[in-house]
């Protein structure tokens, strides 16, 4: 089809276009067929703009309308309520699961530091016992424990008559190092074993 | 397009709490609410649903509407936007259904139109206008079924009136090659 066709049945050209359009009409069988075929087409719509039916369709519009209309103020709430049940519940669900998690928490938390607590006093009583088994110690407080160390090291220093002077001979011989730790470098497990037993032994025992 | 007067007060008289102002309102534009939803849609049971959608949104939004246009151009707009929401729905459901077609059409045979070569003849033009796109079909419907100008289109559709001229023009061209197609 010529798309000027529609334009101009349209009413879409302008007065120069319109004129120039009427003129190939004028000149083309071919173009004034299209047109009268595109007008009839056209009358055959507006035949159907027309019709007149089902009269009682109409008439029973507004009273459809009516009955839907009560229908959906009877159960309307309900879908309301239903939606704000489930909204609700979903909420109080989440906000469980994120208190309980948090909760969760807060008690390993809380576990991890009662066992914590527990550790701290409860190692020392079992490093005590233990050290009290081997060596006969009496019940020693956390700090003597840790004490206990330069105790001996210093029970050894006195047993092996080690002077600030010898020491200090001591250490020229080992790479500048005065420290007793590294005199016992130079003793065997054995060895320190023994002596640690004597020093007990003639000391404290 | 439909006399406008009298629609202010029965407007006002709904708002102030009379029903029947509101049935005034639905007698006097059922038949263009029907129809355009009827030429949309291309049958009745679709058509009803439609109607009684646009029914239930008036009813809803009536007590809001301030006149800033015509209550034609508004219960117009309103049946415009429904009928293309409804067809869009429509073509997603049928995407994804399984639903037996002959049922459907057999369903789709209930009509208020008794004339059978009417009938015939307007099934003739829904087959063709069922293939062209919905904005386009929109825009036919109001040019060539309602009368409506490309001012009026502008103010129901809210587009420009160059986009509609373009859209009525491939609509009249598609609907014509389709009509061709279907002599041969």
């Amino acid at each position: 089809m010529n798309d000027k066709i529609i334009l101009y049945l349209d009413g879409q050209m302008t007065g120069k276009e319109k004129d120039s359009f009427e003129k190939e009409l004028n000149e083309s069988k071919l173009l004034r067929d299209e047109l009268d075929r595109l007008k009839a087409f056209n009358a055959g719509i507006s035949k159907l703009n027309n019709i007149s039916a089902g009269e009682e369709y109409f008439v029973q519009m507004i009273p459809k309308f009516r009955s839907k209309r009560e229908q959906k103020r009877k159960f309307g709430l309900f879908p309301g309520i239903a939606y704000g049940v489930s909204t609700a519940t979903a909420v109080i669900i989440v906000m469980l699961f994120v208190t309980n998690k948090t909760v969760t928490n807060k008690t390993i938390s809380v576990q991890a530091n009662v066992i914590s607590e527990n550790m701290y006093n409860t190692e020392p009583a079992l490093d005590a016992s233990s050290l009290s088994d081997q060596f006969g110690f009496v019940n020693m407080s956390r700090e003597e424990i840790a004490n206990s160390d330069s105790l001996l090291n210093t029970m050894f220093v006195k047993e092996l008559d080690l002077t600030p002077q010898s020491l200090s001979d001591l250490s020229q011989t080992d790479n500048n190092s005065s420290d007793i730790q590294t005199i016992l470098q130079g003793v065997n497990d054995k060895e320190a074993d023994a002596i640690y037993k004597e020093i007990l032994h003639k000391k404290i025992l | 397009m439909t006399d406008p007067s009298g629609d202010f007060d029965l407007v006002n008289n709904f708002i102030g709490g009379d029903e029947s102002a509101f049935n005034k309102i639905v007698l006097k534009y059922q038949q263009k609410i029907y129809w355009h939803a009827r030429r949309m849609t291309g049958n009745h049971l679709d058509a009803d649903e439609v109607s009684q959608e646009v029914l239930m949104v008036l009813y809803e939004k009536l007590k809001d509407f301030q006149f800033k246009s015509s209550l034609y151009t508004w219960i117009y707009r309103i049946t415009a936007t429904r009928s293309i929401n409804f067809l869009r729905k429509k073509g997603i459901k049928q995407f994804f259904s399984f639903e037996d077609q002959e049922a459907k059409a057999v369903k789709s045979q209930e009509d208020i139109i008794r004339d059978i070569e009417t009938k015939e003849r307007l099934a003739k033009l829904d087959n063709v206008l069922k293939r062209i796109p919905l904005k386009q079909r929109e825009v036919f419907i109001m040019r060539s079924f309602e009368e409506l100008s490309y001012e009026e289109i502008s103010k129901v559709t809210g587009k420009s009136i160059g986009g509609l001229k373009a859209n009525y023009f491939h609509a009249m061209k598609k609907i014509m090659e389709l009509m061709k197609e279907n002599e041969r």
